[in-house]
């Protein structure tokens, strides 16, 4: 359809893009409406949290941390592909970029702040989350250095600046674009985003030479804080938890359900603009690949744990994965091992790879299997404790699953305002890129009207 | 206006000053204990912030133990046991410590009831009088139904009968725990109607048969202290229990021998076979009666009796020949939990065994001039039922008991006196007995009150008041001098003013700052009664086939009612670590062939009803035994007249429900980690742990470090400590809900690890609070430092750093931290029991055993005022403090000659998990076993 007007002064390109901008139909409605739903939910929950005391959800002693520190976690690895993969993407010149790059990045800076949101709601005097920070105060005391808590505060502020800056800059050139194609209330307000971005080629220069910063930047990042989240477990001296396979199993566990959030977005973003010009099965197939391969590096780490803990001649840890398996939650691990190893191997058909509603599926058993897989390690390694006497279960309320839900509404509500706000393709690179993957858009678009 | 006028703005200040001042100073005057000797402080010399000690007794339950009160600003804070009392020795149990949650109960009665309606004390006093009058008008008796009163109030009641012309002896002496089986036995065999003493320490082997001594009617404080020092020596000093369910007593014997209920007295007379072979002829008996019992024992060759018991020839004959050769020895009972119908003969039995091995008059005791509440004129609860049916009773004054509490047990006697025309109860609740009485008049609580308690010759408690009422209540005696007086009724009673005045003339300052007046008692010489083998002799022991039904006693609820006090309740069972609410024990074999998992709630149906609790899977049951606590079994005592507890065969039905036991227990044993530890009496040595290698400094810089012993071998998890410490630290309770949610507060647990082979299992109790880590998990961990490391080892916790991350509980090893879940109020008068020295946590904060530190500085700061050093000893938290076996020893680890630091060098010492590296304060020592050799 693009392919037929290339006599328009505005690109087809911009005003698929610009069309992404425009009044909302009944579909982004209902489901904005959904979205806040959950997050009235989760908000009643938490202010009655509030009121009575952290005794309305199910954690217990020994359980102490559920699934409100499992949603975090979640979060912060759901955060963890869209800059990582968007910088390396970047680094490797991959046409995959342009299409994906944007809302991979804007799912980066939401995922965080919904993360964010779960050390403090599980706060037992959040009130007082501020004394994380270290600032001069009355009482006179640093926060605890020693503490992979205040570690955390550090990784996940920097990251969040830093995704948030390169998400940022790599707009500007849009904001310049969209200053000058709209009207009305939304034009000044572009002109202030763009900073003064014009295009000019001094300008572009500078931008060039900048925004690899912040992409590499943001890599090593990436890394880091995915690692120094496992560290608030793997510095403990838990059974399950105290091991020096955690910083790169969070970090692979991160990408991998990041790569299947993503998809799940791009999936509905493509159906619902559509934007099957752009967002193309291969793109599809890419991703897929990828999850497949991190899929793999996941088993091979479960299976290396499992190994480790039996031959490591630590009771407790040895009667924990035998536990984990067959225990009270052995449920859930099956659920862990089917979800993130079985199910992502059907995309070692290429078949599977090119069919969207599979890959959803795949996608979201992933997300699933990633959520519980936090939940099973966090739960059992407390549950099944160092002292057997002290052994216990916990089983999350449904104030828990109002906030842990409420914080998905929260999520899904913050990229359906990006999306509708901001561009979501970058219009920029898109055309850098048209003459390189001009045959490829032609094929795109065949594809499309074969599908 | 003139008004306004008048009034200058000086002239306010000083009015409103002076208003202000006096006030205050009424304030001061009521709330200042008044006519109390005080035992260190004098009264006047009570100052804001320095606690008071005084001394009284204990009245949570009948053994009379001596108690000292922490009074801080003219209120009790804390009980203690009296050091000087010759059966507290400064330990109390879980129902001694809970009596000041009962003294700021909200559910404590503060004005008379008249009628079911709340009214004052001048119709109150009338109405009294006008009752007793209407009896006595119709010529009907006047009866007064007691707890067990010996001493001052006992002689009043008599003296105040006397007075209303009545006859003295119409006291009944209520204690529906009392094992009656053991006094009537006793008149059987000995011609003495008295409860036996049994003088464990003096014993060097020792046999229960069925008889939870630590944990009953009795007195289990002096008995645990006894037992452990019994166990104590090196040698001898073996304790085996020979009963139905291995109870918390059964779990501290070196030896658990199951005996089939009905089993008991076959398996006594079958010792009583052994013993007389090997001795033919023990003193004690002369010929006839030698002869009319080799008679009786004939037919109980221990081979016969083991086939019928459940146990092997060789176990009984062993144990026989034990208890002859390690003289003295005592065998104890027979215990709640296998009395049954042959009780008394039964009771004969192990009298008549405790002669046999030269046990009577050294180890088993009976004194001839045994004091109240067992001697004396009394009405028999038969008795009283029949005059009341008869209508010759006009008049019953309850006081301080709840006889219509158990009304299950003999429902005649309700019945009767429902018939009666005037029931006055003087108490401190309104119980059931009170919901039925026509007048309530509220007592002091025992706290606020003077009393006598005499358990026995040579030991006279003296109970004083150790504050001001809190409540508009009066003394008991005090209401009854003043019907006699209104009634002018008043030959033989005393003359002053009040009860109070009357006996601070009677009794001396150093006998009430000593807490009573103690010496020595002579026990009676042996003489048999004329018919002591007849009734055993005609006794034929039926054992029962199936399935049978035992009810276990337990301080909880010591006299058959469930506890009202919610600290009693929160504190769980020793060996169920249940709280809060019945179950019923079923071995795990027993469970998994019928299909029961743990939390399904049966119907359990014996002869006399049906009762419905859910199960509980354990190992201290045998196959064919069920076991449920005394205190939610009492449908099934229906008509029993006494709370004993072999209820016979029963039938186990499912009832389809189930339900979360609310029990704070996880595992039930220790899965192999080393947690409870035992070693062979004889080689009584662990291997040396491997050094851990830690990059960590290991040094303790400070002066002191503080720390704690714990002897498992003494330890018999009655769980006084952690009462103790909820009272302490000002702990809250949190309910069944709650306790099953996992969020019990108690800072010290008593793990319970079962250990030995599920067919013979044995437990260890081991007494689990902050280890106060030399490197500690929780301390890197807190982001915000609300725990770190003092400079005297201990991990401090300041609740106001808190910002609630639990990540200090996550990297508990020993899952020692408990969180605020919930905001805990305490509304008045509630809230002035609290301890001011400790602070009342918010929600949402941790906290944890602080190994008492309060008690610590408090200690160190007169130290350092007086410029001496801190002597060893003289610090003592909570839990080590009213421990009775003296299982815990605190102190200081950094000097060497300490009482902690030799135990921690001791050969059976080991810490736990300490090859985390976590460097535990906490010491234990393993418990030993002693093996028959």
């Amino acid at each position: 359809m693009s392919a037929s007007q290339p006599q328009l002064p505005v690109p087809p390109i911009e005003k698929d893009i610009l069309a992404t901008l425009g009044a909302p139909g009944w579909r982004y409605w209902l489901m904005l409406a959904a979205s806040v739903s959950l997050v009235v939910w989760g908000g009643w929950s938490f202010a009655h949290m509030m009121q009575v005391g952290m005794g309305t959800t199910g954690l217990n002693s020994p359980v102490m941390w559920g699934s409100l520190i499992t949603t975090f976690v979640f979060f912060i690895g759901i955060s963890h592909s869209g800059t990582l993969v968007s910088a390396i993407l970047f680094f490797t010149r991959s046409p995959l970029r342009a299409s994906i790059g944007r809302s991979a990045e804007a799912m980066t800076v939401i995922a965080i702040m919904t993360a964010g949101l779960y050390p403090i709601i599980h706060l037992g005097r959040n009130w007082l989350f501020f004394w994380l920070l270290p600032y001069p105060n009355q009482r006179m005391l640093w926060p605890n250095f020693h503490s992979p808590l205040v570690w955390d505060v550090f990784a996940i502020t920097s990251y969040v600046t830093t995704s948030a800056l390169f998400l940022y800059m790599g707009m500007l050139p849009d904001f310049t674009l969209l200053a000058r194609r709209l009207s009305g209330f939304r034009r000044p307000l572009y002109k202030i985003l763009s900073l003064g971005f014009s295009g000019t080629d001094s300008e572009w220069n500078l931008f060039e030479r900048a925004y690899p910063l912040f992409a590499g930047i943001a890599i090593p990042l990436a890394v880091s804080v995915h690692s120094v989240v496992s560290w608030d477990f793997a510095m403990t001296i838990m059974p399950g938890w105290h091991s020096t396979i955690f910083a790169p199993y969070f970090v692979a566990g991160a990408i991998f359900s990041g790569l299947a959030m993503a998809i799940i977005l791009l999936a509905f973003m493509r159906r619902g603009y559509k934007l099957e010009a752009y967002i193309r099965l291969e793109h599809f197939d890419m991703l897929a690949k990828l999850l497949l391969a991190m899929s793999l590096v996941m088993s091979v780490v479960y299976l290396t744990e499992f190994f480790l803990a039996i031959f490591r001649g630590s009771s407790a840890e040895r009667d924990l994965f035998i536990w984990r398996a067959t225990g009270r939650y052995a449920l859930v691990y099956w659920a862990v091992i089917l979800c993130n190893c079985i199910i992502p191997l059907l995309a070692f058909s290429q078949k599977a790879r090119r069919s969207v509603p599979l890959l959803i599926f795949i996608a979201i058993a992933v997300t699933a299997g990633m959520w519980l897989e936090r939940f099973m390690f966090i739960i059992t390694t407390l549950a099944h404790n160092y002292a057997p006497f002290s052994w216990g279960f916990y089983r999350p309320t449904m104030a828990e699953a109002g906030m842990c839900l409420g914080g998905l509404g929260w999520f899904f509500m913050l990229f359906l305002l990006f999306i509708k706000i901001f561009p979501c393709v970058s219009v920029a690179e898109t055309l850098q890129g048209e003459p390189a993957t001009e045959g490829h858009d032609a094929d795109g678009a065949h594809e499309v009207q074969h599908a | 206006m003139t008004d306004r006028k008048s009034m200058s703005r000086r002239g306010f200040f000083g009015i409103t000053a002076a208003t202000g001042a006096s006030a205050s100073l009424l304030g001061c005057t009521e709330r200042l204990p008044r006519f109390i000797v005080p035992q260190v402080v004098p009264a006047d010399d009570i100052t804001p912030g320095v606690a008071a000690y005084y001394r009284t007794v204990c009245r949570g339950c009948s053994a009379g133990c001596g108690l000292t009160a922490r009074v801080r600003e003219g209120r009790a804070v804390k009980a203690e046991g009296n050091t000087e009392h010759p059966l507290s020795r400064g330990a109390l149990c879980v129902r001694g410590q809970a009596t000041i949650e009962e003294l700021y109960s909200g559910d404590r009665l503060t004005t008379p009831m008249l009628g079911g309606k709340p009214g004052d004390w001048t119709t109150a006093q009338k109405a009294l009088a006008d009752g007793l009058n209407a009896a006595l008008t119709a010529g009907k008796q006047i009866v007064v139904i007691s707890r067990p009163e010996s001493g001052v109030v006992g002689d009043f009641l008599r003296n105040w009968l006397t007075a209303l012309g009545q006859s003295p002896d119409q006291v009944l002496n209520y204690d529906a725990a009392e094992p009656a089986w053991l006094r009537e036995a006793a008149e059987a065999t000995f011609g003495l109607a008295a409860q036996p003493v049994w003088a464990i320490s003096q014993a060097k082997m020792l046999l229960s048969i069925g008889s939870d001594f630590l944990e009953d009617w009795g007195s289990p404080v002096e008995h645990a202290r006894d037992l452990a020092t019994l166990r104590a020596a090196d040698g001898p000093g073996r304790f085996v229990y020979a009963g139905p369910r291995m109870s918390a007593t059964a779990a501290a014997a070196d030896e658990f021998l199951p005996v089939r209920p009905g089993a008991e007295l076959a398996f006594v007379l079958g010792l009583l076979h052994e013993v007389l072979a090997v001795q033919p002829h023990p003193a004690g008996f002369d010929d006839a009666a030698l002869g009319q019992l080799k008679d009786i024992v004939a037919a109980h060759d221990p081979a016969i009796v083991a086939g019928r018991g459940g146990l092997t020839a060789k176990a009984v004959r062993d144990l026989a020949h034990e208890l002859l050769a390690s003289g003295p020895g005592l065998v104890i009972g027979p215990g709640r939990a296998v009395a049954g119908d042959d009780a008394v003969t039964l009771t004969q039995a192990v009298y008549l065994l405790n002669v046999a091995i030269g046990a009577y008059g050294k180890t088993l005791q009976f004194f001839d001039a045994p004091a109240e509440p067992w001697a004396g004129p009394s009405l028999s609860l038969a008795e009283l039922t029949r005059r009341a049916k008869a209508g010759k009773i006009g008049a019953v004054i309850v006081h301080q008991c709840n006889p219509f509490g158990l009304e299950s047990l003999h429902p005649d006697f309700a019945a009767a006196i429902a018939k009666v025309g005037f029931v006055a109860v003087l108490g401190n609740q309104m119980d059931e007995t009170a919901h039925k009485a026509h007048l309530v008049l509220p007592d002091h609580h025992f706290l606020e009150s003077w009393g006598e308690v005499a358990p026995r010759p040579g030991v006279h408690g003296l109970q004083q008041p150790v504050m001001t009422p809190l409540h508009d209540t009066r003394a008991a005696v005090d209401v009854l001098l003043a019907a006699a007086r209104q009634l002018g009724k008043t030959t033989g009673l005393p003359d002053d003013e009040t009860f109070a005045a009357y006996q601070r003339n009677r009794v001396a300052d150093a006998d009430v700052e000593r807490g009573g007046v103690f010496g020595a008692a002579t026990p009676r010489a042996l003489s048999l009664a004329p018919k002591a083998l007849t009734a055993i002799g005609l006794t034929k022991s039926e054992i029962p086939s199936g399935t049978a039904l035992v009810a276990t006693p337990s301080l909880r609820y010591l006299d058959g009612l469930k506890p009202t006090s919610s600290l009693i309740s929160e504190v769980p069972d020793a060996v169920t670590s249940i709280a809060w609410r019945g179950w019923v024990e079923i071995n795990p074999e027993a469970a998994r062939d019928q299909g029961i998992v743990q939390g399904d709630v049966l119907a359990l149906t014996t002869h006399r009803g049906t009762i419905k609790l859910p199960a509980f899977l354990t190992p201290a049951v045998a196959r064919e035994v069920l076991a449920v606590p005394l205190g939610y079994a009492t449908e099934l005592l229906q008509g029993a007249q006494q709370l004993a507890g072999r209820l016979g065969a029963v039938q186990i039905a499912k009832t389809g429900q189930h339900v979360a036991l609310p029990m704070t227990g996880g595992s039930l044993d220790d899965q192999g980690r080393n947690l409870a530890r035992e070693v062979d009496a004889k080689h009584p040595a662990l291997p040396a742990a491997e050094p851990v290698i830690t990059l960590r400094d290991p040094a303790e810089k400070g002066k002191h470090r503080w720390a704690l012993a714990v002897d498992l071998d003494r330890c018999n998890g009655c769980g006084a400590c952690v009462a103790a410490c909820h009272v302490e630290n000002n702990i809250p309770t949190v309910g069944a809900e709650q306790v099953a949610n996992g969020r019990e507060m108690s800072w010290i647990r008593v793990q319970r690890y079962f250990t030995g082979t599920p067919d013979a299992p044995r437990a260890v109790f081991v007494p689990s609070m902050c280890q106060q880590c030399g490197s500690a998990p929780c301390e890197t961990v807190c982001p915000s430092y609300a725990t770190y490391h003092t400079d005297d080892g201990l991990n401090a916790q300041v609740y106001n750093r808190c910002i609630g991350t639990r990540y200090c509980s996550n990297n508990c090893p020993y899952v020692a931290r408990r969180f605020n879940w919930f905001q805990r109020v305490y509304p008045a008068p509630e809230k002035f029991g609290l301890n001011p020295d400790v602070s009342v946590r918010e929600r949402g904060v941790m906290e944890k055993c602080t190994f008492c530190v309060q008690r610590i500085r408090d200690v160190e700061e007169r130290a350092k005022l007086a410029g001496e050093p801190v002597k060893d000893g003289a610090i003592q938290p909570a839990c080590a403090q009213t421990c009775a076996p003296q299982a815990m020893v605190f102190g200081d680890l950094n000097d060497p000659n300490s009482a902690v630091a030799k135990l921690a060098r001791n050969s059976r010492a080991y810490r736990l998990l300490e090859e985390l590296g976590t460097q535990p304060g906490v010491t234990y020592l393993a418990r030993r076993r002693k093996d028959n050799a």
